[in-house]
């Protein structure tokens, strides 16, 4: 009996193939009438072995014109397409496309009672415009592979493994001599698996993948029961499939608790954030809000948290306190926040860490990105220079430099020497000599620098006049090499030289100029070494000399109440030599299914501290307890070693006979512990849940006035609270999240005295985002934050300081009062043009939308007996044009 | 110093920037009240040196008080110094230790003898003595004997409480620090450098009031001689010693009027620039009192009053 045909539609069309101009998706075939297990196992249809993609026609695209081509085609026994005609068809030069491409297609031909035969099957060939238009999406995006085992645990040899990804596409592969299979995936989402192998059942499943997810998965058949038939097609879902055995399943590299990744659409679209990437970052649950791009994660200072880019610390993540962040996102693929309980090849931070991943160019053809707005312009470059070799480009200049120099011309109050500007590059070179290898090497840049001449004294800091300079950069070259040992053993290289420099003048009174020579170097090595374990081992280390001249006051550590009476001078011009070596090694166990245990220790060696090592063991865990239901929780020990310049060694010329710091200086230390739970609602839709507790224990604490010992170990902080993110990942039509953060965070500055309140403690932590398409091209979207007022310490009075002529404060209890809530609105249309080679997308974005007074502190009068609140920014449009070719 | 407390930094950027520009608030150059402005500290050992400001183990300093009271009934004033040879200081409050702390009480000008104990360096590397003292209009003033801070007590008096330092000179080989000098303050009218009027203390000076809007602005300048600058050894932004001129604080305060500055700061992009500010006369006819003062960053301070007659 011979099988029929019919035509099934893909699930969705998200994304389209890298580098092409069109969309064309065929659909697997799905037999209506199940065959008897003889005709099965000898009568066969013809199956696809290699599918052409059409071209788009520019005019069906720029229209929009999207749907499906219904063909018949002939095949011959020698799996070539003889005749081809257009059943129903779409117009708009689609059904030529399709015709031309399908006359490429190869099949495996059509066999009866095991001999090959000619046959006619009619295929449905969809075109999706918005795949089409999203061609744009990085190359490599995510990895799903694994091992295909028996009853017996042994390697199923040549089984074959088909994947149909979200958008119709269809990739096949064949288990080697390890049972193992890849497939490197260039887009993401519900991706549907199918096993077969001759002597086994056949197995299905929908395995979700994430952005830059290197799904490492186990799976297990059991045998052929006797007189059972062959459930081979490829489409039967996990529900329909009675035959599918459980298989061990294991997601890479979920080590740690909680990751939130965003996705290429949520940042290009998310209100309030100028389609900035990392801006982004600061919506997500447990980050605080902050008015000058702080990262506060978790009630933990800013230095606490570290930001990577493909492994390469990085000195600062934005331009001037938020503008914008430092690299560009269309060479982004992914960033990863952790806020807690993080994988032990992080080390060195005792809160969070937030890992900017780079995408690779595109591999065919050519792309550029242009974009403007009111506060800077960018433009963007990739393609493919030879067939292994691509590049990708960027740069980046702001133009406040214009805009406030014309504010400020008339302004007397200062004189501008250098007007401020930012600027970022990023160059890229990839080379894939192999399928086992990949070369990448990468320039990152940044540069924010300004000056001024403040003519006008400040009453409150009258001598904090004269030249006000302000300058921050790097320039970095990363090496990075991905190598593939075998399907079960893979490395990462990635290795940086570079120059961070910060430079900060506040007239004769303070000065900084650091100049360091940052290399990193990280190695990590990830083997599947059975079924159930898989083990990552990896060095990394952060080096070379700093070179820093320094005269001021001493920085206060955090929540310290600057008394000008009683500060100390420091003035030192010293090298030292950065030199923190680590290793690190984790275990994936899955020792029962939907359960996984990832035990790590952490290793790190500090030179220019007295606890010179430091050991981190961490465990976190995650069990799928119930379908769509995960339970997840971590422990975790944290070091971070002491700020350079609090256990520097060097004199203190002001004061020879003191040090700048205190070379006997422990590392810091935290301990987080986490346990929530996940839940997935729909293929959209996700809640997580969870609670989170920090003990910070050795914290370095500035130490008033003359001593041996400027810094100490004295202070402990305690960090509590809950987490709840629900999550729309973006569809067709909508994206959005509601988060919400309640926390806590207090610290204890000497052993004598009481917990106080955080400086950065926010209590309350409300963001609402949504974002809906609305056809023809146009999308808006809304951000809302409710979030509690940031702590602010009371003034119990003032004394003249008649040795400057100013008056000082006398603060009471340490932040023991707060602003008033924020709450702010900031809203983003879009609209969107599609033309034949490109489009061109107008976005107005207005942040604090119905222009809400936030206060965000006290402005108090010369002698503090007066005060009054000073309020964010008020309503603000920003206009932009993102234009791509 | 791979990482520098960049927090810290960001935050004194936006401090810096952002303090100040409260439009409601009463600026410091207006006197609404009994206001102390400085305390001059003079060496009285050292006759020949008549500007000295720092003393030696055993020499005398005199001490006087800058202040202006706009009742319209002048109040008596009393002062009170505690005087700590061995400050303590506790966040931003200062405490004395019993030992080596003495009391004065008087008017505005007192003199006290540096004591002959063992000093302590300040954070800035000095001995210093701190002086705590409160300047108190039509009161009484008092020093609690267990906490030994002084007070202002009375129905409607008025106190400031203040802090001052004497520069206890460790070395004879050390470059003596003395205190600058304004010698007068001109008037321009309308800004136009020829109709100066030189300011005196009699109100002798005549301005007409002001009847326009907005009201004619007029420019105060400061004059002071060169030696009144003083360069000396410092370190600059790069650590090194460098030898390099006083950065003087010249303060401007008045009854009436609209000033357009409080301070003046002479920069090194503006070293030697004329000292000027601009200032409205008020629009009713009366007198009106400036306190012009100048302060450097190693203990000098000097201060002239002047009167105007508004027309």
């Amino acid at each position: 009996m011979r099988a029929r045909i019919c035509l099934a539609t893909p699930l969705a069309a998200a994304a389209a193939l890298v580098g092409s101009a069109a969309s064309a998706q065929i659909a697997p075939t799905t037999p209506q009438d199940p065959p008897p297990p003889q005709a099965a196992q000898q009568s066969a249809p013809p199956r696809l072995t290699q599918f052409i993609q059409a071209e788009y026609p520019p005019d069906a695209l720029a229209q929009g014109v999207e749907g499906s081509v219904l063909l018949q085609l002939s095949v011959d026994v020698e799996g070539h397409v003889t005749e081809a005609e257009v059943v129903t068809g779409l117009g708009h030069g689609l059904d030529e496309a399709a015709l031309a491409a399908a006359r490429r297609f190869v099949f495996e031909p059509a066999r009866r009672d095991g001999e090959v035969v000619p046959a006619v099957l009619r295929y449905r060939y969809r075109f999706s415009a918005t795949a089409a238009r999203a061609a744009q999406a990085p190359a490599v995006r995510a990895a799903l592979r694994g091992t295909v085992r028996g009853s017996s645990d042994a390697p199923v040899v040549g089984a074959t493994v088909t994947a149909v990804l979200p958008d119709g596409q269809r990739r096949e592969a064949t288990t080697d001599a390890e049972g193992a299979f890849r497939f490197d995936l260039d887009v993401v989402g519900n991706v549907r698996v199918f096993v077969r192998a001759e002597t086994s059942r056949a197995y299905a499943v929908t395995e979700a993948v994430r952005n830059r997810d290197d799904l490492g998965l186990t799976y297990r058949l059991s045998p052929i029961p006797v007189a059972r038939p062959v459930a081979a097609a490829p489409d039967t879902t996990p529900d329909d499939d009675p035959t599918g055995e459980a298989t061990v399943r294991a997601r890479r590299p979920a080590r740690e608790v909680t990751r939130q990744t965003l996705e290429f659409r949520e940042i290009l679209r998310m209100p309030g954030t100028g389609g900035d990437a990392l801006r982004a970052v600061q919506n997500f649950p447990g980050v605080a809000r902050s008015i000058n791009g702080l990262l506060i994660v978790r009630g933990s200072s800013p230095q606490d948290t570290q930001i990577f880019a493909d492994g390469t610390l990085i000195p600062i993540v934005y331009h001037f306190g938020g503008l914008s962040s430092v690299i560009s996102t269309e060479l982004l693929d992914h960033i990863d926040f952790y806020p807690g309980t993080f994988s032990a090849r992080y080390g060195r931070a005792q809160s969070g860490i937030v890992d900017v991943g780079l995408r690779a160019p595109r591999r065919q053809g050519w792309r550029a990105v242009a974009n403007i707005n009111l506060i800077d312009a960018s433009v963007f470059v990739e393609g493919a220079i030879t067939r292994d070799l691509s590049f990708a480009a960027s740069f980046r200049r702001s133009y406040i430099d214009a805009i406030l120099g014309a504010v400020l011309s008339g302004v007397d109050a200062v004189t501008i020497t250098s007007l401020p500007v930012y600027w970022d590059y990023q160059a890229m070179l990839e080379w894939r000599p192999g399928t086992r290898d990949r070369l990448r090497l990468t320039m990152l840049g940044s540069d924010d620098s300004f000056a001024i001449i403040l003519n006008r004294p400040n009453e409150m800091a009258p001598r904090f006049s004269g030249t006000f300079s302000s300058g921050i950069g790097f320039h970095t070259g990363q090496l990075l090499w991905d190598h593939t040992f075998s399907s079960a053993v893979t490395s990462r290289a990635v290795f940086s030289l570079g120059r961070n420099a910060i430079n900060f003048g506040g007239g004769e009174a303070f000065g900084l100029d650091l100049s360091f020579l940052q290399f990193t170097g990280r190695y990590e090595l990830s083997a599947q070494l059975n079924a159930r374990v898989r083990a990552n081992v990896g060095l990394d280390i952060i080096g070379g000399p700093a070179t820093v001249a320094f005269n001021g006051i001493r920085p206060p550590t955090e929540g310290q109440q600057v008394d000008p009476g009683n500060v100390t001078r420091v003035s030192t011009n010293a090298t030292d030599t950065v030199y923190r070596p680590g290793a690190y090694a984790e275990f994936e166990l899955t020792p029962a299914r939907g359960l996984r245990l990832v035990p790590s220790v952490r290793v790190d060696y500090t030179r220019d501290a007295r606890r010179s090592w430091s050991i981190n063991p961490r465990l976190s865990f995650r069990w799928d307890f119930i379908d769509g239901w995960t339970l997840k929780g971590g422990v975790g020990l944290f070091n971070q070693p002491p700020q350079n310049n609090q256990s520097s060694g060097a004199p203190n010329s002001f004061l020879p006979s003191t040090r700048v710091g205190n070379p006997n200086l422990l590392t810091q230390r935290a301990v987080h512990y986490s346990l929530g739970f996940e839940h997935n609602f729909s293929r959209f839709v996700t809640l997580s849940m969870e609670g989170f507790y920090k003990h910070l224990d050795d914290q370095i604490v500035s130490q008033p006035g003359i001593t041996a010992e400027p810094y100490l170990n004295r202070g402990v902080g305690r960090i509590y609270g809950g987490e709840i993110l629900l999550r729309h990942r973006p569809s067709e039509r909508f994206f959005g999240w509601l988060a919400y953060t309640i926390s806590r965070s207090e610290r204890r500055d000497t052993p004598m005295s009481d917990y106080r309140i955080f400086q950065f403690d926010q209590t309350h932590i409300l963001t609402a985002i949504a974002s809906v398409r609305l056809g023809r091209g146009w999308e808006a979207g809304l951000r809302f934050r409710l979030v509690s007022g940031n702590p602010t310490t009371p003034v119990a009075g003032s004394l003249l300081n008649a040795d400057s002529g100013t008056y000082t404060q006398i603060p009471g209890v340490p932040f023991s009062s707060r602003n008033a809530p924020f709450h702010q609105l900031d809203v983003r249309i879009d609209k969107t043009w599609t033309f034949r080679r490109g489009s061109l997308n107008l976005y107005l974005e207005v942040l604090n939308a119905y222009n809400n007074s936030n206060p965000e502190g006290v402005q108090y009068n010369y002698n503090y007996t007066q005060s009054q609140t000073v309020t964010g920014i008020p309503i603000f449009p920003n206009l932009g044009i993102r234009a791509e070719y | 110093m791979a990482r520098v407390n960049r927090t810290a930094l960001t935050l004194l950027a936006a401090a810096a920037l952002s303090v100040g520009c409260g439009d409601d608030l009463d600026p410091a150059w207006k006197i609404k009240t009994f206001r102390v402005f400085g305390v001059r500290v003079e060496n009285t050992t050292r006759a020949a040196d008549p500007r000295a400001v720092e003393a030696a183990p055993g020499e005398t300093v005199r001490l006087t008080v800058s202040y202006l009271d706009p009742a319209a009934t002048p109040r008596d004033v009393r002062v009170v110094w505690v005087m700590c040879a061995q400050a303590r200081r506790m966040g931003a409050t200062v405490g004395c230790d019993p030992a080596g702390a003495s009391v004065l009480m008087g008017g505005a000008e007192q003199s006290y003898t540096v004591p002959s104990i063992a000093y302590g360096l300040d954070p800035f590397g000095r001995a210093r003595i701190t002086a705590i003292g409160v300047v108190c209009a039509g009161g009484a003033v008092a020093v609690d004997p267990a906490t030994r801070l002084p007070s202002c007590t009375g129905a409607g008096a008025e106190g400031v409480t203040l802090t001052r330092s004497i520069l206890v000179r460790a070395s004879e080989a050390d470059a003596m620090g003395h205190n600058p000098e304004i010698t007068d303050a001109v008037l321009y009218r309308g800004g136009n450098t020829n109709d100066a009027v030189t300011l005196a203390a009699d109100g002798s000076a005549r301005v007409p009031r002001c009847t326009t809007d907005p009201c004619t602005e007029h420019v105060i300048e400061l004059r002071a001689p060169a030696e009144s600058r003083e360069t000396y050894r410092t370190f600059d932004n790069a650590g090194a010693t460098v030898m390099r001129p006083e950065r003087v604080l010249y303060g401007y305060f008045t009854t009436g009027g609209e000033l357009d500055l409080t301070f003046y700061v002479d920069t090194a992009e503006r070293p030697l620039g004329p000292v000027r500010n601009k200032w409205s006369a008020p629009r009713t006819p009366g007198t009106v009192t400036f306190i012009f003062s100048a302060q450097d960053t190693r203990g000098g301070y000097d201060w002239i009053q002047r009167t105007v007659t508004i027309e």
